[in-house]
């Protein structure tokens, strides 16, 4: 090059690609008609193109990729229809569970959650109820004064005794 | 089954005719979907034969874009930009199976199957001197482009091989046009450095 500075080389990988306009594009267009090394390097990055297009050429798949694939778009519904608990749980349109299988599993966990849980509350209200229907007429409290209140240990100075057999115990050895 | 979209109906904007096809193929149209996989299959299998390096690879990866393709065309908002769309799960695809060290070296059936082309196709003009020479060359530049980082390869892959623009490159690896612009030029430094070397 006479005189002036030469263009970056990334400059020529832009113009290869043909991405360059304006300006840029005549500058690049000019300095290149001037330049002999600048000339060279981009015909050697041209070069390096070609011998790439050339080792590499675009190929057509083969024909059983199509056949497999369109079996198996056909085989399957885009997204699977579910109906009844699946749908209701939102399988499949809330959750995107493609496999019937899974989404069944899902289903099945959510279910068995569920159950327990219901099983669990049921439970505690029947301890409730148990608890409450305890006699309290089984529950003899000796006490100086049985209408006052037993646990006021302080006031009367007298502990108070409970005699009775703890009334959670026929109700544990039920359980 | 539907009406397939006329593929070179002369009034039809091409953009148009995918865009009618896509239509279709959201409302579960196979055949529709079928022209658009006839329409970009070829790319897409290059594409990832490119990349991967491997046949296998490139046909499975083919065939896991397209089927993640129909089932997600819901999912499709500019379907003027369908094939970047298509690219990005396909790279997603050969990312995929990266991750999961798939890769093998393939024999020189199934990876050097681009350069054997070339001496098929040079069988009735060259002499059998010229056609070991431009399989050595073949091979030389395959190692070249595989030793690539694939932050490289992907980018020269689309520009120089796939014939995207700078843009559409953008827009499917998600990286600014600078960033593009850089990688291409970098990616051909050291294809040049490395072929010069043999």
């Amino acid at each position: 090059m006479s005189g002036k500075e030469c263009i970056r080389e990334i400059l020529l990988s832009t113009y290869l690609d043909g991405e360059l306009s304006g300006k840029d594009l005549i500058r690049v267009e000019k300095h290149l008609s001037a330049c002999r090394d600048c000339r060279a390097a981009y015909e050697q990055m041209k070069a390096d193109r070609d011998l790439l297009l050339e080792c590499m050429p675009e190929a057509n798949p083969p024909a059983n990729v199509k056949h497999q694939l369109f079996r198996k778009i056909n085989a399957a519904p885009e997204v699977p229809e579910h109906t009844g608990i699946l749908a209701w749980l939102g399988v499949g349109r809330v959750i995107p569970v493609r496999s019937k299988a899974l989404a069944a599993a899902c289903a099945s966990v959510v279910l068995f959650a569920v159950l327990l849980s219901v099983f669990q509350y049921q439970r505690r209200l029947e301890d409730t109820r148990i608890l409450a229907e305890i006699d309290h007429s089984r529950v003899e409290w000796v006490a100086r004064d049985a209408s006052e209140n037993p646990f006021d240990m302080g006031a009367r100075g007298t502990p108070v005794r409970i005699t009775a057999e703890n009334p959670f115990k026929s109700y544990l050895n039920e359980r | 089954m539907a009406n397939s979209v006329p593929p070179n109906n002369p009034e039809m904007d091409p953009l148009d005719v995918l865009g009618a096809r896509l239509n279709k193929a959201k409302l579960g149209d196979s055949t529709a979907f079928s022209e658009i996989y006839d329409q970009f299959a070829a790319r897409i299998y290059s594409f990832a034969s490119r990349m991967t390096g491997s046949r296998e690879d490139a046909e499975d990866i083919t065939q896991d874009t397209f089927l993640l393709a129909f089932r997600s065309l819901k999912d499709l908002r500019e379907q003027d930009h369908f094939e970047q769309w298509l690219y990005r799960i396909a790279r997603n695809e050969v990312y995929k199976r990266q991750r999961k060290a798939k890769f093998k070296p393939d024999s020189l059936d199934d990876s050097d199957r681009g350069f054997l082309r070339i001496l098929r196709s040079e069988d009735s003009a060259g002499d059998p001197e010229s056609r070991m020479l431009s399989a050595e060359l073949g091979r030389k530049v395959k190692a070249v482009f595989d030793s690539l980082p694939v932050r490289y390869k992907e980018t020269l892959v689309l520009a120089t091989l796939q014939g995207m623009n700078y843009e559409e490159i953008s827009r499917i690896l998600g990286r600014g046009l600078s960033s593009v612009k850089t990688d291409i030029y970098r990616a051909r430094l050291i294809i040049s450095e490395k072929l010069r070397k043999y």
